[in-house]
């Protein structure tokens, strides 16, 4: 990250190849359509680019950071600049089109996370996890979700903190941290 | 329990904490969150507690390569856009005639973790020295910590010192503006443990008239969103 910082766009190429996969997976994820999550992703990674002097190691990875970038982005994105375009049908034809390699005994180790970060998804209640994934991946707001279940905003809160403590649990120290 | 507001603990306080971390706050009550836990122990443990969940959540998402277009776009566009804050970035950080020039001032230092939201902007009451550079050093009085522009010719350099680190999930941000003009975007940057940075500050500062920082959420924003925590006239 010094080498970046110090404006090597070669140590950028490296962090691109490194990071982009999951960046593109999470902005994916929660858009669905791949021209906007590329849209996403470039932005986040220009960004990046222009700002890695803001990158603090003892905050976490690079992998986290560039996560919480893209993730705010999509989130702005939904909010802000796109909000017609969010939850559009999803392009089926993607994951023929670009699926993931298991390349690296690294890689092998991240499906492992996944699996373990899905699994722990999977354990919690339905209505807990219904508000996480509404909420992470969904670009919902708390007031949003509580008006689309009919519930309470304190009620959804209440369920998105007891879900993230029960993951917290259940994944132990999280896994998968990639400096 | 907490820092300045020994109640806030028995009002609920950590019910944010979740959506927060989610990015389920809609965007004022998350600057609202953010200033509140800058004197709430409760509510900066609950973040600390559960911020680690959100770093392996985005495992869960089914896993896809980039495109070979997305990549070649990203360094088409970074190999055109050479690095602007590099250069100055680089310079050794203080000379120890500015280091004696800082004891000399003996510049406030506001403790670390006063409430950015209470923040009251002081007045720039610079006094020229000579820079590193051989050019004229402007020394800042900063609302936060403290904080030095030095500009050598066209060029400038921030120094922070004793800046509280930028809550979760917000970052400093650097504007440059020219006269009446809304501020411009510049670079965005965090401190240290100790509350430092040395920033340099992109392109050059003819026509600028002032330097501010504000905090604003990762990645960045095209206004400010928040007042400045520092404000320099050029």
């Amino acid at each position: 990250m010094a080498l970046v910082h110090d404006g090597d766009a070669r140590a950028f190429e490296v962090i691109f190849d490194r990071h982009a996969g999951p960046a593109f997976s999470l902005a994916y994820r929660m858009c669905g359509r791949r021209a906007l999550a590329e849209e996403i992703v470039q932005e986040s990674f220009m960004s990046l680019w222009r700002s890695a002097a803001r990158y603090d190691r003892s905050r976490g990875s690079v992998r986290s950071w560039v996560l919480r970038v893209v993730h705010n982005r999509a989130i702005d994105a939904f909010r802000r600049e796109l909000p017609a375009a969010k939850h559009d049908v999803a392009d089926d034809w993607i994951s023929e089109a670009f699926p993931a390699r298991e390349r690296t005994e690294d890689e092998v180790e991240r499906r492992s996370d996944a699996r373990l970060v899905r699994s722990a998804l999977d354990g919690l209640p339905a209505d807990q996890r219904q508000v996480v994934e509404l909420a992470y991946f969904g670009g919902f707001s708390h007031a949003q979700i509580a008006e689309a279940l009919g519930l309470p905003a304190g009620t959804v809160k209440g369920r998105m903190r007891l879900a993230l403590s029960k993951l917290r649990i259940a994944l132990g120290e999280p896994a998968g941290v990639v400096p | 329990m907490t820092g300045t507001d020994p109640s806030a603990g028995q009002r609920g306080c950590g019910n944010d904490a979740a959506p927060y971390l989610l990015g389920a706050l809609e965007p004022a009550e998350a600057r609202a969150f953010a200033d509140h836990m800058q004197s709430c122990a409760v509510c900066r443990d609950e973040v600390a507690a559960l911020a680690p969940v959100l770093d392996v959540l985005p495992a869960s998402a089914a896993r896809y390569e980039v495109s070979a277009g997305l990549r070649r776009r990203v360094m088409r566009a970074v190999r055109s856009e050479p690095k602007r804050a590099s250069g100055l970035a680089g310079r050794p950080r203080r000379s120890p005639r500015r280091r004696r020039l800082r004891a000399a001032l003996a510049l406030p230092r506001p403790a670390v973790g006063v409430a950015l939201a209470l923040v009251v902007l002081i007045a720039i009451a610079g006094s020229v020295q000579l820079g590193s550079g051989g050019g004229p050093a402007r020394v800042i009085q900063a609302s936060v910590g403290d904080a030095q522009l030095h500009v050598a010719g066209d060029h400038g350099e921030l120094t922070v010192d004793h800046l509280p680190p930028a809550p979760p999930y917000r970052v400093y941000e650097l504007w440059l503006q020219r006269g009446s003009d809304m501020p411009a975007p510049s670079t965005l940057f965090a401190v240290t443990t100790r509350g430092t940075a040395v920033v340099g500050v992109p392109g050059d500062l003819t026509g600028i008239t002032r330097v501010l920082v504000t905090v604003e959420p990762s990645g960045g924003s095209r206004l400010p969103t928040t007042r400045p925590v520092i404000v320099a006239r050029v």
